[in-house]
Formats: structure tokens, sequence, C-alpha cells
């Protein structure tokens, strides 16, 4: 029997916009998922923290406000000095397309948008998981 | 006599809508529901309101129970204010859009602060790195007010502001501004969030929920005292419905708010028809039009209700709810954006049907960009069209005698009364927020829907319906609002210099006055005024308040 996937799912910085990440967290949760939500305001080394603490599989972080650039390179520049490598890294919210190669060369494996349909991002978690 | 001819004939309605059902195969049709789970008929008759008294439970516009409206006219002679917020950058920028709006033609100031200010950081602090003035304006001492208000016809106008849990520091600094700008603060007129239990929905709660009530109180006996014009809340409804609650737990929650600080102001000697009329609401308008009219009508009869027969209010201003709506900013979607130019405007339909007194209508791009001045003209002027030019505003509540409307009204009240009573056997509005029992149950209606637009059922136009067959992807062209780095550099800049200019001596003190008077049960108002004339800024006078309340702990429920 294979073990249930591991999801940590955050709202990272001041942006309390968290209705996007509780559905996504309950939609996971529904496809078999074992998620646990940090809840809001978490800051880089809280959403590490949590990581590590949970074992996660998956991280997901949830930014509205426009600030995920600044955020989310300190948050993978705190996972990197923790040496987490096995932790899939994915990006839900307002994510401009200029953005998304620059978040992908810090090391995010996807990036969502609003809109997304639920079975992709189930497909990609499962195709993708590195444990 | 009379009344038995009024049974006969409700009788024979009765048999007629039986045989017309048959014969037409209604009774075998889709049923649908709206408003959560109000399930509706093909039409509806005069039976469906039988019981119904038009002069106890409908009567007139501006009498008891308000269900047509607070104001005997209505809108014939002056429509609902025009509000649009706006807040990006430094008190320079919203302050240049801030003249666009009053020269287009609205009288009143409305402002959206940055989130380092709704979680009462100042600009400086680590934690706002990359959030200064991004999503809002950025506010860290009265010098910034001096600035927004700086040239502007304030005195003419009313002043709005979006802040749920620090509206008292929002209110301090407006204060000092104002005084230091020549005008009189005690001649405010506008209204202020001031919601701390509202604020749980939209992630905007700093201090723990009984410090927060208290502060907000506090802020209530203040205006009541010194600003008698001004609303000095505005519950957040529109948090909860942007949270993802239905129009039923909208009004009950947002009432279970209300009841929770209308009974601390009783409590300490406050007379309900004193602060009674200064309590407002702030609604969200979904597109669906016939309900949400139905739901301002019903919760204007409930809350004249419970003011009358729970509270003992005996002026007819503290039994009548004033209220703003805003088409609500959840109904844009962000494929074919210009079409949320139709959604809001069938909003702000149900906002005029209702009965608003304002409109704060959301842009067409707002789901994902910060409104230009383009986008802001075109809001408005939906709204004054909808005002000046339709005719809608000619008779107070036009949809009265509907039976549908009425019906809906009736269904919407009785909904609302149970659900209020369901957080009151929690032990009322803070218990159950902190229990969670709220958020889940909201969060399970929004997943519920949710579901129903991923598979189809419920209809969103170019999202899971009629797409574009080349349309691009809609959140290619996502731009979202960059803070002017510019903007962050001069605002922090002039924060440090507000700090290397103030008299430490008077800032040490007014800051322990505080801490001294939150520690106590005295109004912590003044004080916090004395603290913002002593230049403290809005992250030190929060430092202090935190410290003493304790801040709040986000709820980790899924």
């Amino acid at each position: 029997m294979s073990k249930r996937i591991r999801v940590v799912m955050a709202k990272l910085g001041l942006d309390g916009h968290d209705l996007g990440a509780k559905m996504m967290a309950t939609f996971l949760r529904d496809a078999g998922m074992e998620v646990i939500y940090t809840g809001r305001h978490q800051t880089p080394d809280q959403v590490v923290s949590a990581v590590i603490q949970e074992d996660a599989d998956v991280l997901g972080v949830s930014i509205l406000s426009g600030a995920h650039l600044g955020l989310v390179k300190k948050l993978i520049d705190k996972m990197k000095g923790r040496e987490i490598d096995d932790c899939l890294v994915i990006v839900g919210g307002l994510i401009p397309k200029v953005d998304r190669p620059v978040l992908k060369k810090m090391g995010v494996n996807a990036i969502f948008s609003g809109g997304t349909d639920i079975e992709d991002v189930i497909g990609f978690i499962t195709e993708n998981t590195k444990k | 006599m009379e009344k038995s001819t009024r049974r006969e004939s409700i009788q024979r309605i009765r048999e007629e809508e039986k045989r017309w059902s048959k014969e037409n195969r209604i009774d075998k049709s889709d049923n649908y529901s709206v408003a959560g789970d109000i399930e509706i008929k093909a039409a509806y008759t005069p039976a469906d309101l039988q019981g119904t008294d038009f002069l106890s439970e409908i009567g007139f516009p501006g009498e008891y129970p308000y269900t047509r409206g607070p104001y005997p006219e209505m809108y014939r002679h002056r429509p609902w204010q025009y509000s649009l917020f706006s807040g990006f950058g430094s008190a320079e920028d919203t302050r240049k859009r801030w003249k666009f709006l009053w020269d287009t033609g609205q009288k009143a100031f409305s402002v959206l602060p940055d989130l380092p200010t709704h979680m009462g950081l100042d600009s400086d602090d680590p934690r706002a790195e990359d959030e200064v003035g991004r999503v809002g304006l950025a506010i860290d001492t009265v010098e910034d007010f001096e600035i927004l208000f700086g040239g502007l016809p304030l005195e003419q106008a009313s002043f709005s502001c979006n802040e749920e849990t620090l509206a008292a520091i929002i209110i301090a600094f407006v204060w000092v501004a104002m005084e230091n700008l020549g005008m009189d603060p005690r001649k405010l007129r506008g209204a202020i969030s001031n919601d701390p239990l509202a604020a749980v929905h939209k992630g905007t709660t700093v201090l723990n929920l009984e410090g927060g009530v208290r502060l907000a109180v506090d802020l209530i006996e203040f205006c009541v005292r010194n600003a008698p014009r001004y609303y000095p809340i505005n519950l957040k409804a529109v948090n909860l419905r942007e949270g993802g609650a239905n129009p039923i737990q909208e009004v009950a929650y947002t009432f279970s708010n209300a009841i929770c600080y209308i009974k601390k102001a009783l409590e300490r000697g406050m007379d309900i028809d004193d602060f009674a009329p200064k309590l407002s609401i702030f609604f969200a308008s979904n597109i669906e039009i016939l309900e949400e009219a139905a739901k301002y009508r019903a919760a204007r009869r409930l809350w004249a209700r419970m003011m009358k027969e729970r509270f003992g209010a005996k002026t007819p201003k503290a039994c009548s709810l004033r209220f703003t709506a805003e088409a609500n900013p959840n109904n844009m979607q962000a494929e074919e954006p210009e079409l949320n130019l139709v959604r809001a405007a069938c909003g702000a339909i149900a906002s005029a049907l209702g009965g608003a007194q304002g409109t704060p209508h959301p842009c067409y791009d707002e789901v994902y960009a910060i409104p230009t001045e383009k986008s802001h003209s075109l809001a408005l002027g939906t709204v004054q069209i909808l005002a000046e030019e339709t005719n809608i505003t000619r008779t107070a509540d036009p949809l009265a005698g509907s039976y549908y409307v009425e019906y809906l009204t009736n269904e919407i009240e009785k909904r609302v009364v149970k659900e209020i009573e369901k957080v009151e056997e929690f032990g009322g509005a803070i218990k159950s927020l902190e229990s969670g029992y709220i958020s889940k149950t909201i969060l399970s209606w929004f997943v519920e829907e949710q579901r129903a637009i991923q598979t189809g059922q419920k209809v969103i136009v170019r999202r899971n319906k009629y797409r574009l067959k080349h349309g691009e992807n809609p959140w290619d062209y996502l731009e979202v609002h960059q803070s002017d780095p510019k903007a962050v550099e001069r605002q922090i800049k002039r924060l440090k210099e507000v700090r290397r200019r103030r008299d430490t001596q008077k800032w040490k003190e007014a800051l322990r006055d505080l801490r001294r008077a939150a520690e106590g049960s005295e109004n912590m108002m003044p004080f916090i005024v004395e603290a913002a004339r002593a230049r403290a800024s809005f992250g030190e006078i929060t430092g202090v308040l935190k410290e003493v309340f304790g801040e709040y702990q986000d709820l980790k429920v899924i």
C-alpha cells in the first residue's frame, strides 16, 4: 500500500484572502491526500518549519497580494538553507505570466493561477511527488 | 366577513394553481433553489403571501418596520452616494485619484489601506517588506493624512475607510490631521469599517477578539460624543460574502456581530437610542438581482424588530437600518474582463432596488489589477447612469408587492433568524468565531458552490460555458500592480524623518498613558489621539495594544 501524499498548504505574507487555499486544501483532501493548513500570515521561516515538522511531500503556497517574487525567493532560500530537496513547491494565486519563469528559476515546480481545473492540480501532484 | 372572503379567494387561487401546474406539467419540471436553499416555484401568487400583513410587515417607506427603506421618499430627490474607494502607493498617488473621482462627480473620499496598515505594521517593519503600498495606501503617521487631505475639500465631502481592526488609530490620525490643516474634525462625515469580528473572514484581525471589540466600541462611543455625523462602525458583511458566504450567512453572522457590539456598548451604560442610529452595514450584492434585493428588505425588517423588541430602541433612527452595498467583487472574472462591467451593474441594480444608501462600485479589472483612471471612470459612470438615467429612483421600493420578492423576503428573514439563534446557542459571535463554527459553515457552502462551477451546473459565462474558441488564457495578460519602489522609499524616509523630529519625551509619555488606559477600563480613544499628536506611528500604537490585549491567533480550520 502506498503512503498517502502529505501536503502543507500555506498562506505566505500579509495577504489574508485564504478562500482559494482552503478550497484547494479541501479538494486535495477529498482526493485522498493528507493536508495540513498553516493558517494565514505565515513568514517564510514558519512555513519552512511546518514543512519539516510535517515531513511534507508537497508545499502549496497561496499569495494574492502581488508580493510573490520577494516572498517566494525568501522561502526557497530558507528551504535550501535547511537542505529540503524532496518537497514539491507549488505556488497559487495571482501570478502574472512574466513572473512565472522567474519563480520557476527560483525552484518552484508549478504555478497555478485562478480558474485552474482542480483535476490538473491533483494530476500534477500525483505524477510528480518525489518520495 | 371580509376575512372569510379573503380565505375563500386564497383557497380558489390554490386550486387554480394546482390545475395550472398539472396542465402545464410544471410539477414534473426541475426544481431550482436560490439564496442557499430556498426552493423556487415557476410562479408566485397571493396564496404564497397568506399571513403577510401589509401594514405591519411591509408598510410605508420610512416607517416601522422599514422593510421599504429608511426614508419616506428614498431616492426621489437624492440618489444614493457614489462612494468608490481607491488607495495605492503613497498619499500623493491616492490623492491624485481622489481628485479625479471628485472632478467626475463623487463627493466622497474613500480609502483602502495597504496590508501592513491593516495589520498594524509600519512601512519599515521587516514583515511589511514587499507589501508597502501594494494593494492599498501606506499609512504610518499623521503626516500621511496631512498630505492626503491637503488641498481637498474634505469639509464638503465624506471620508470613508476600509480598516477593520485598527479603525480607532485611523480616526485618531484623521482627527489630528484635520486639526493641523485648520478643519474641524467634529464635523467629520463618512463611515469606517471598525469591525474586528468581520476581519476574521478577511484575515485582517490583529488583536485578540475581546480586545478588538473593546477598541471598536471605544471608537463608537468617542464618535457618538464628539463627531455625531460620523458612522463609526460600518459592519463588514462584504468580508463574509467575499469569504464565500451565501446571503443568509452574510446577514445572520453580520447581525450576530452587531449584537455583540451592541451588548458591549449597553454594558458600559450607553443608550441604545444614542448609538444605534450610528450603526451601519456594508453589504455585498451578488449578481442574483432579485434575491439580493429581497435580502436587503428582509435585513431592514429584521433589524427594526431586533432593535425595538430586543434592545428596546424607541426612535425611528435607531430602528431603521442604513447600509452601503457593493456589487460583489467575487463575481468578477478574468475571462473577457469587460463582461465584469455587466456583472457589476447587475449587483448595483440589486443594491438600488434594495434601497442602499451608498454604492462603492467595483472596477471591471480589479480581479487582476489596481484599477486605472479609465476603469474607475467606467465604474463611477455605471452607478451614475443607474441613478440618473434609468428612472428606477422615481418611486421607493419598486419591488414591493411582487409575490415572488415578498415571498423571498419572508423566507430569507426566517432563515436568518434561525442562523442567528444557532450563533446565540454557541454563546454569541466571539465564541462561534473562535470555535471555527462560522468558518466551517461558510467553507462547506463555498466548496459546494465551487463543485457546481467545476461540473458546469452553475454557469459562469466564458469560464465554464460559451468559452471563446480562440481566447487567450486570461491569466496570461494579468498585470499585477507593482508598488513603485520610489514611493516605498519616500514613505520609509518620511516615517524615519517624523521619528527623528518628534519630541521623544512627549512621545514616550503618550504611549505610556495609552498603555495605562488599555490596561484599565477607560475609553482609549483620547489617548490614541494624544499619541497621534505626539507623532507616534501606526505600528507603535498597535504595538502597545498588542502587548496589552494579545495578538489574534488565526484558525487553521478547513
